[in-house]
């Protein structure tokens, strides 16, 4: 694996960040398309103009070897028995650790709103702000892809995928040594005593560069029992339309060249 | 155009159902103009209009953005009430005192519980996040709520609620509160092993089961 000692802060601005509506109403438990009065659109709405007023996304990212990763994933040594994380990472090309926050001043806005009595902007303006976290995770996913190709640009079959602390069986206290290496209070998050990263708008995780069939596994752990959101079927399925898509792409390069 | 009484409070209801705070504060002010207690509004324009809402978001017809709107139409309604109902000797639904446990800074689920408790008629006191254990001990010593509700959104914070409890027990107060927790990771089960009296998974079964924790206290 080729691993360079790379430690960099992540360009993260809030257009990348920037939620869809839809997305907000999806955390905040509404069905894809399902119909939403004009108060409830123009509530979310309202919630992502003020996200872009008050977010300040920063995010952090250092490359690591699969050894060091060993050590950070091992963690508190509480992790669940078997886990997916411990069969994925070892055939990753490269690995990265990262962290992100959109700021302070988001969370005091929504608690603002709150103790005013808007607890409805409030919670709409918390849920934004959740998706926002969520795309700032998939920006560090692009970046460090982004990175991989500047330097080999024949990499059709990598994705890159982060994995957090907290999901599928590995324990969130697996931040500890996570933070340790990454050092995220260079951009303001800091982790308390209970594995809770301040301010709550943050994500921390690894980032797995490697073929896309290393990500794909059948959710039937013991962890897997409780989880609420099953959200590693939706990454795998995205990974499989990518895996169509490019094969497509291919197809139609293959085609393009046999025509001349 | 004269008054109709009834009229009005199923006006009153729609506002509530349909999340317009505008039209729910108009029809507030028309009722007491027109001589309505804050009671009778209270009871039969706002409240049913809530108890939809209630019932539509637990069949799921309804959705969290649009309870919430909702929840902000009632306290449109209540802000206008509250001078009336605080001169008369109307009890609230209940008393409940609240906070995210120590060590926990998220506060939006406790929050909408706190804003949907409010809408159906509970006082409901707020400590606020990363509460230590002797401030929750305290506040039921001094407020005697009927309940004491507790929030965690990592499994890491959730030992503080047992901690809280057995508190609660050494300094002979558990008797006297029905304690509720809740939050993303906390499960029945769990609630179950530390002795909490009840587990919500969402703010609309918070106060539903508020509501009855409520009422076996005043029994
Ligand atoms: C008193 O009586 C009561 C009764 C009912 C009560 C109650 C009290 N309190 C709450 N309720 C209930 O009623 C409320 C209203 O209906 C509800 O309140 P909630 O607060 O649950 O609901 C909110 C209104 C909306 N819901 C939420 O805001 C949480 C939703 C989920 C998907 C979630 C989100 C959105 C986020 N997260 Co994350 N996140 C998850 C959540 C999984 C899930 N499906 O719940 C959870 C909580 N997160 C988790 C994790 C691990 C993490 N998150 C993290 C980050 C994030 C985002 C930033 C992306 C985002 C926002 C976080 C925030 N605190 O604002 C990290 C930690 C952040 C931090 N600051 O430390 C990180 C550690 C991941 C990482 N390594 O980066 C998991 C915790 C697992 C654990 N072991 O503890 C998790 C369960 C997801 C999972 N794995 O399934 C009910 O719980």
């Amino acid at each position: 694996m080729i691993c360079s000692d790379m430690s960099r802060i992540v360009p993260l601005t809030i257009t990348e960040v920037m939620p869809k509506p839809e997305s907000v109403l999806m955390q905040m438990g509404v069905p894809r398309r399902a119909a939403v009065s004009s108060a409830v659109q123009s509530l979310v709405e309202n919630a992502i103009e003020i996200l872009s007023q008050y977010a300040a996304p920063a995010g952090v990212m250092t490359e690591i070897s699969e050894k060091q990763f060993t050590i950070v994933y091992a963690g508190e040594g509480c992790n669940a028995r078997d886990t997916p994380l411990e069969h994925i990472f070892p055939q990753a090309r490269r690995l990265a650790v990262y962290a992100l926050t959109l700021g302070e001043k988001i969370s005091g806005k929504i608690a603002g709103l709150c103790n005013s009595g808007d607890v409805a902007l409030g919670g709409a303006l918390d849920a934004a702000a959740s998706v926002a976290a969520d795309n700032g995770s998939e920006f560090c996913e692009q970046f460090f892809y982004n990175l991989i190709a500047k330097k080999q640009p024949t990499i059709h079959d990598t994705c890159v995928l982060a994995y957090s602390p907290g999901y599928c069986g590995w324990h969130v206290t697996g931040q500890k040594k996570l933070f340790q290496l990454l050092k995220p209070e260079r951009v303001g998050i800091e982790l308390n005593d209970n594995c809770l990263m301040h301010p709550i708008k943050s994500v921390s995780g690894v980032l797995v560069a490697g073929a896309r069939e290393i990500n794909y596994f059948e959710p039937h752990w013991d962890f897997c029992e409780p989880c609420t959101t099953y959200s590693c079927l939706q990454r795998m399925k995205n990974l499989r339309v990518l895996a169509k898509q490019t094969m497509t792409e291919e197809d139609n390069v293959i085609r393009q060249e046999n025509k001349f | 155009m004269s008054f109709d009484k009834k009229i009005n409070f199923e006006l009153a209801s729609n506002s509530v159902i349909r999340g317009n705070d505008e039209d729910a504060a108009q029809l507030t002010q028309e009722a007491l103009a027109n001589g309505i207690t804050a009671k009778e509004f209270l009871d039969f324009g706002l409240i049913p209009g809530m108890d939809v809402v209630g019932a539509r978001f637990r069949d799921g017809d309804m959705f969290l953005p649009e309870v919430l709107l909702a929840a902000r139409a009632m306290k449109a309604g209540m802000e206008l009430l509250k001078p009336e109902l605080s001169k008369s000797d109307i009890k609230p639904a209940g008393k409940v005192v609240i906070g995210t446990v120590a060590g926990d800074l998220h506060d939006i689920g406790k929050n909408i519980v706190i804003y949907m408790l409010e809408g159906t008629g509970f006082t409901v006191l707020d400590l606020g996040i990363n509460v230590a254990t002797e401030t929750f001990i305290s506040a039921v010593q001094q407020h005697q709520p009927h309940i004491l509700g507790m929030s965690a959104f990592l499994t890491t914070t959730m030992p503080a609620m047992r901690q809280v409890i057995e508190s609660l027990q050494k300094s002979n107060l558990r008797e006297g509160v029905k304690v509720i927790v809740g939050g993303a990771p906390v499960t029945e089960h769990f609630a179950h092993e530390i002795g909490s009296d009840a587990y919500a998974e969402d703010a609309g079964t918070a106060v539903t089961i508020c509501k009855r924790l409520a009422r076996l206290d005043n029994s």
